[in-house]
């Protein structure tokens, strides 16, 4: 990613509120750039600082601001697993579930 | 290094589980561990090609997603039901096909990272060489998701207006979720129509390689989903294309 795209992913990553109830449909509603960063997190599962700081093409301390501010809005969370810290997309975490679904039942009374 | 396959089309009835179940016997038969999730959870049906039938799920994809079992739990090798001399194994996670579960999923919905936890440690649990995803037609939460874990996609559509214009719906979504390899396949194409012109015509109007073009066959119709049709017809015109595309997909 060029330092011009970072920068603007860094803006549009600013004007952005806090993702409450972060769904498959909302990663793909926001700007290009982070949808396919969040994207391409899913696909990795889980990701560590110096993978991002690879993903952009930037130094990691250049990338940590913006690693950080992900966390802050919520979209990406933070793990320690045996000492090591991984990002990964905060995808219906049971803190923040989405609805896949509208509430009212089509056919009440099946099987039930 | 494993890998993810997720079969989609914008439209049903274009034969997504067919072409799921068809390359991942292929893949089984390199001897390939393959496994199956079925996450057309408004309208399952992919156990049907394998042999399955209710009785014989005690677990389903709906159970894990309610937190009722383990993912591992809702696996079920299928390859002994095939018949056949395999070399590798193909483990089929079926979703339910009781109406009341359907409708529960529908109306509660359910915790779409637990999907997303559920795919990745089927690929760990059962050693996957690929996970293919046999999805719901047209966009929703899992169908996003589906394609956004895909490290292949292979969207599937007939040579019809309404699937063209479904298709390149999907082509962007794809585009956007940067999904890092995908092609078309175009079946039930009419045996009077020339499958190079075809081709030409879809790569042309979605800039998209197509892996497969597979012929309209009477063949398939009669089989009507009780088997493999690879199996049945080894040395089938549309076997060749399942195999063509089966190459395409592990490439």
């Amino acid at each position: 990613m060029s330092a011009e795209l970072f920068e603007r992913l860094k803006q549009e990553l600013e004007s952005l509120d806090e993702a409450a109830n972060l769904t498959m449909t909302a990663v793909f509603m926001l700007p290009k750039a982070l949808t396919k960063l969040l994207s391409w997190i899913i696909r990795n599962k889980r990701v560590q600082l110096n993978e991002l700081a690879k993903y952009f093409e930037q130094s990691e301390e250049t990338v940590r601001p913006v690693v950080d501010a992900l966390v802050a809005k919520n979209f990406i969370e933070r793990n320690e697993d045996t000492g090591d810290v991984y990002y990964q997309v905060n995808l219906g975490s049971p803190k923040n579930k989405p609805s896949t679904t509208p509430r009212k039942n089509p056919w009440p009374g099946i099987d039930e | 290094m494993s890998k993810i396959v997720s079969i989609h089309s914008f439209r049903g009835g274009t034969g997504k589980s067919n072409t799921t179940a068809n390359i991942a016997v292929l893949m089984a038969l390199e001897g390939k561990r393959v496994g199956v999730i079925d996450t057309d959870i408004q309208s399952p049906g992919i156990h049907v090609l394998f042999g399955m039938d209710e009785k014989q799920i005690k677990f389903s994809l709906n159970d894990y997603l309610w937190g009722k079992c383990e993912i591992e739990e809702a696996a079920y090798d299928v390859t002994s039901y095939l018949n056949a001399n395999i070399k590798g194994q193909v483990f089929l996670i079926p979703a339910s096909i009781k109406a009341g579960e359907i409708a529960r999923v529908l109306r509660e919905g359910y915790d779409i990272g637990l999907l997303n936890d559920g795919f990745q440690d089927l690929i760990d649990k059962l050693n996957l060489d690929v996970l293919a995803i046999d999805t719901h037609p047209g966009l929703n939460e899992e169908t996003l998701l589906s394609i956004a874990i895909s490290d292949v996609l292979a969207i599937i559509l007939r040579p019809d207006q309404h699937d063209y214009q479904g298709t390149g719906v999907t082509v962007e979504v794809a585009r956007k979720l940067d999904v890092p390899n995908m092609v078309l396949v175009v079946n039930k194409v009419p045996q009077v129509f020339n499958t190079a012109e075809v081709k030409a015509q879809v790569e042309n109007a979605y800039k998209c390689s197509v892996a497969a073009v597979l012929p309209h066959s009477d063949e398939m119709m009669a089989l009507a989903s009780s088997g493999i049709f690879c199996l049945h017809y080894p040395d089938h015109p549309v076997t060749a294309q399942y195999k063509k595309l089966t190459a395409a997909l592990l490439a």
